[in-house]
């Protein structure tokens, strides 16, 4: 073996893909501009945006094990060796800019989640991990493990799209449990029109038609429309299956906004509504359908439970409370509460207590709930009412949403 | 002050007005024989003679530790009715009451009985099981018991509004009737309220219903928020040989107070029949 190479037979046989880089080149290029620690770094990237890339282009593949050139694509060694660009998939200048940080805190290893370029151009996702034989990173010799994890994107995405899927059909199965409801909400406006109408005419035939009452039933037609339109346009929004889209809503108006759309269940129920919400304004990013349907499902838990219970007080109180940067939502009923050994078990899917319930509406709120940072918890007092909270970052009016990341 | 004693020694309150045909009243849970007063009036103007006692714990009678339950409110009553040598009785019975008049028929008989009249009653049983499907839970009942416990001036304040229906939109607040209410239930002691709950609530009455041959008119409000129709009259008319079903659109549980005009002329007919 020649001075300055390392012994690879131990690699040659791995199963996991290899590679070693020589970052001789980068170590000298630091102490040329006088990088030694993470805020020179800094200072450097802001004087000079493509310092990143040029110290990409400073660093060598000196070897790849057989599993890493199968995993790379080509036909030899040849194709993957040379320059450590190649192997980089655009965009993830920004993780070797961390690795660089690593090597400048002399830190033993870097571990990423990122992505490689095969030598037919398509990218991989892989977790990355260096460290060095010597024992830390700041040295001229660094050894790289590719793991691929396609594989486990693959699936993260497929479970991203069943849970929206799933929240969609929840959707949907809640709005066949409101039809009569919506059924109700929207003869009524019609009723009004016809006889509204019917009235109307009746005026225009007199010998002098009263052009003032005419006036009055045209209006009152154009705001019943007006109701109905809103009914439709509400169950419209309901049943939409897209993916979570997240934009800066306010906690309290989707709340009034939710009871409105629920009133008559309410009132068929027959339960009070006591409103408890913070006066301060209190943004949330989040999906407008989706934790809509959370507010929905939970409120009609609660009020399908008193009236189960045939319980003689029915008040259902909703809070939302600020916190140091989050705002909490509770919802308490005066049912039957919840015994204490089916508080575990009631996000399970199919738990159900309810004669003719499927178990599917908290394990899908709970999803919601968590794909929006929160977490969905439940408090009850056995026989005297159960409570329902989650809490939610807060954020600014117009705030822009982040970037998702690359990997789910 | 009427008062009997009971062979236990326990003093029971009872009103004895007017006189004809005896009417006798059993109220409901935890209130007293007050809740008649309208129909007291009414009936006692009428040629008959009205009696109203208030059940032991309850009202003006004696509170007791022991002896709080169905049996022995039936006792109870058959000692009053023995002391007063009542014969021919219509006996008028509100939700827990209709059950105490059930319980005596089934332990007395029907020998001093000329019919009974049951309104808004418990009957044949309201506790929800895998036969009674329609009946109310436990959990109600459980909930009801730690109210009264951790505040029962509370608790029935809350149950005024219900049981009159002061919860519905367009009905006609009493905010002194609320008062009236709650003072009554107030009296019942703490003891005769809690042990109340289960005798109203877990009794089955079905055996004694069956026992009750003379004519029944079985009363109740369509909008009984306490005691729901569908677990209770609408399955006692079926039970009861003789009985007939008479409801009020929209009527409360406490519809004997608040709108009673309809169930008064109803009750005053029945009566007469």
């Amino acid at each position: 073996m020649s001075p300055g190479e390392s012994d690879h037979s131990v690699f040659e046989t791995m199963v996991i893909p290899m590679v070693e880089l020589d970052t001789s080149g980068l170590r000298s290029l630091l102490a040329k501009a006088h990088i030694g620690t993470t805020s020179d770094l800094a200072g450097r990237i802001d004087a000079d945006a493509g310092f990143v890339t040029g110290a990409i282009a400073a660093v060598r593949v000196v070897y790849a094990n057989p599993a890493a050139i199968e995993l790379l694509g080509g036909s030899g060694p040849g194709e993957t060796m040379g320059e450590f660009g190649r192997l980089r998939a655009s965009g993830t200048a920004d993780g070797f800019r961390r690795e660089i940080e690593a090597m400048l805190e002399r830190r033993p290893s870097f571990s990423d989640e990122t992505h490689v370029r095969r030598t037919d151009g398509s990218d991989l996702p892989i977790v990355y991990t260096s460290w060095s034989p010597s024992g830390n990173l700041a040295s001229d010799r660094q050894l790289v493990s590719l793991t691929d994890i396609s594989e486990r994107v693959r699936i993260a995405q497929t479970l991203s799209r069943l849970r929206s899927e799933l929240a969609h059909a929840g959707r949907i199965s809640m709005l066949g449990e409101l039809s009569a409801s919506i059924t109700h909400e929207v003869n009524q406006p019609l009723t009004a029109i016809v006889a509204n109408a019917q009235a109307g005419l009746r005026w225009l035939d007199r010998d002098e038609p009263a052009i003032g009452e005419i006036k009055a039933a045209l209006e009152t037609i154009v705001l019943a429309g007006q109701r109905a339109t809103d009914v439709v346009a509400r169950m419209r929004a309901m049943s939409t299956k897209q993916a979570l889209e997240l934009r800066p809503l306010s906690i309290n108006d989707l709340i009034e906004e939710t009871l409105l759309f629920l009133s008559h269940e309410l009132v068929k129920h027959q339960v009070r509504v006591r409103l408890d919400l913070t006066t301060e304004p209190a943004f949330v990013s989040a999906d407008r359908t989706q934790l809509q349907q959370v507010l929905v499902n939970l409120l009609m838990n609660a009020a399908q439970a008193m009236a189960d219970a045939r319980s003689w007080r029915r008040i259902l109180t909703i809070r939302s409370r600020l916190g140091s940067g989050t705002i909490r939502v509770e919802i308490e009923d005066t049912g039957p509460g919840v015994r204490a050994a089916d508080q575990d078990r009631l996000f399970d899917t199919f738990f159900t207590t309810k004669t003719e319930g499927m178990g599917m509406g908290l394990p899908i709120c709970r999803s919601i709930v968590e794909a929006h940072g929160g977490m969905l918890e439940v408090s009850s007092r056995p026989s005297l009412g159960a409570t329902f909270r989650f809490g939610l970052s807060l954020v600014g009016p117009m705030a822009v949403q982040p970037e998702s990341s690359t990997t789910a | 002050m009427a008062i009997f004693t009971t062979s236990d020694g326990t003093r029971i309150f009872y009103n004895d007005w007017s006189s004809g045909q005896p009417v006798l009243f059993s109220h409901g849970w935890p209130l007293s024989g007050e809740v008649w007063d309208s129909q007291m009036m009414f009936l006692g103007a009428h040629g008959l003679r009205v009696i109203a006692h208030d059940r032991r714990g309850n009202g003006r009678s004696d509170q007791t530790w022991d002896g709080n339950h169905m049996d022995q409110y039936a006792d109870d009553l058959a000692e009053l009715i023995e002391h007063l040598d009542l014969r021919d009785i219509v006996m008028v019975g509100h939700s827990t009451g209709g059950g105490e008049i059930a319980r005596y028929i089934g332990r007395h008989g029907t020998a001093r009985v000329a019919k009974t009249v049951l309104l808004g009653s418990v009957l044949p049983l309201m506790l929800r099981t895998e036969r009674n499907p329609e009946g109310t839970p436990m959990e109600a009942f459980d909930g009801i018991r730690a109210g009264a416990l951790a505040d029962r001036a509370q608790l029935f304040w809350d149950l005024s509004e219900p049981f009159f229906g002061y919860n519905r939109d367009g009905s006609n607040i009493s905010e002194p009737m609320r008062h009236q209410f709650t003072r009554i239930c107030m009296q019942a002691g703490i003891k005769a309220t809690y042990d109340g709950i289960a005798q109203f609530s877990e009794t089955d009455f079905t055996e004694d219903l069956k026992k009750i041959d003379v004519p029944t008119l079985v009363a109740h409000g369509e909008d009984d928020q306490i005691v729901p129709i569908e677990a209770s009259s609408l399955k006692t008319v079926k039970l009861v040989p003789k009985a007939t079903l008479k409801t009020y659109p929209g009527g409360s549980h406490g519809l004997a107070q608040a709108t009673p005009d309809a169930f008064n002329s109803d009750l005053l007919a029945f009566i007469r029949s």
